[in-house]
């Protein structure tokens, strides 16, 4: 993720394609990774990149440079992506979410006996899907994009130790899934 | 603190290197003496931090910058045509709902007011007519007793007797 010049944010403001592009160059990865992290699939993550780019194109002119850009982009990309993935579970079929979990169980029990790259691609989604939106979304700041407790918050709205509490029940979860399959392993 | 305190710790701060330097210190101390801790850092690690580390990236598709490209272009679009509409109804004076309700009932007002004195003046000038008709009439009653009055001592031609 490249640092935008607040000059270059003030052309985009003002409608200047070029300037917009370089600020979705720059961002668009982010944007775009953390969505389908949390909306799991690609096209779901298409739509919601999208979705924030307009939004960021729409209200750009409104950025008074409270915070950084970089932390605005953060909490529109979470607020977009959690609602979109509300949105999704509530016309999810209760069967398919069953089915889901009993194939979530069958691939952690083979990414044990196998490492290579396409088992912990689905490891990690299917660890991902496991946990609630909020928690998801801290997991996926945190552990997959690195940003630090303060820049989740912020990026959130949280308090810090808000942060840290769905962290460690994210966590807990996904340690009590995988705890007996790392035993054994060891 | 317990061992359950400490691994509540483990599972974020620690594990994140969020801890201040006190506090890291005397988690390594408790590590050193508790090996069911040092065990819960080590299976804490590869259930949750491990995983997420060789996570892949994905490089978004160029059509989604592509679509956005286009929305934006709608939206210009539908905005300059908003601004040329706006200026057009600078022109022409069309009116919003309120004002519209207004302006009908400012109308009403004055078609009852106008209707009203429209009304007052005919009646004013039918009574007036009445009035002239009843002198009239009045006339003509007075003209014929005064004839009659009169034709008393009116002495007939004899013509007038042969008709009569």
């Amino acid at each position: 993720m490249e640092n935008i010049s607040d000059e270059m944010i003030a052309r985009a403001a003002q409608g200047d394609q070029a300037a917009f592009e370089a600020v979705y160059r720059s961002f668009s990865k982010f944007v775009y990774n953390v969505a389908w992290r949390i909306v799991h699939a690609h096209e779901d993550a298409e739509e919601v990149t999208q979705e924030v780019f307009l939004t960021i194109y729409r209200k750009l002119s409104s950025f008074k440079f409270q915070s950084t850009l970089k932390t605005w982009i953060y909490r529109v990309t979470i607020n977009a992506a959690l609602n979109y993935s509300k949105k999704l579970s509530k016309t999810k079929n209760k069967t398919t979410e069953y089915n889901e979990q009993i194939h979530c169980a069958g691939i952690l029990g083979e990414a044990q006996v196998r490492a290579d790259k396409e088992h912990n691609k689905k490891l990690v989604e299917e660890l991902l899907k496991t946990l609630t939106p909020d928690q998801r979304a801290c997991i996926v700041l945190r552990n997959i994009e690195g940003l630090s407790y303060q820049e989740i918050a912020e990026a959130l709205g949280l308090n810090i130790n808000t942060v840290r509490s769905r962290l460690s029940r994210g966590r807990e979860a996904l340690l009590q899934l995988r705890k007996e399959v790392i035993k054994n392993e060891v | 603190m317990k061992c359950s305190e400490w691994q509540e710790i483990i599972l974020t701060d620690y594990l994140d290197d969020q801890m201040g330097k006190e506090q890291a210190v005397q988690l390594e101390e408790h590590l050193l003496a508790c090996h069911e801790c040092l065990e819960f850092v080590s299976i804490a690690r590869k259930a949750v931090i491990e995983p997420f580390e060789h996570a892949q990236k994905a490089e978004p598709s160029e059509r989604i910058w592509h679509n956005i490209k286009k929305a934006i272009g709608e939206e210009q679009e539908s905005e300059d045509f908003a601004s040329w509409w706006d200026r057009i109804k600078g022109f022409i004076f069309i009116p919003k709902p309120a004002m519209a309700f207004a302006t009908v009932v400012v109308v009403l007002l004055a078609a009852t007011f106008t209707f009203e004195r429209y009304n007052q003046q005919f009646q004013i000038s039918k009574r007036a007519v009445i009035q002239s008709q009843i002198e009239d009439i009045t006339y003509v009653v007075e003209e014929l007793a005064s004839f009659s009055e009169e034709n008393n001592s009116y002495v007939l031609t004899g013509m007038e007797e042969y008709f009569l």
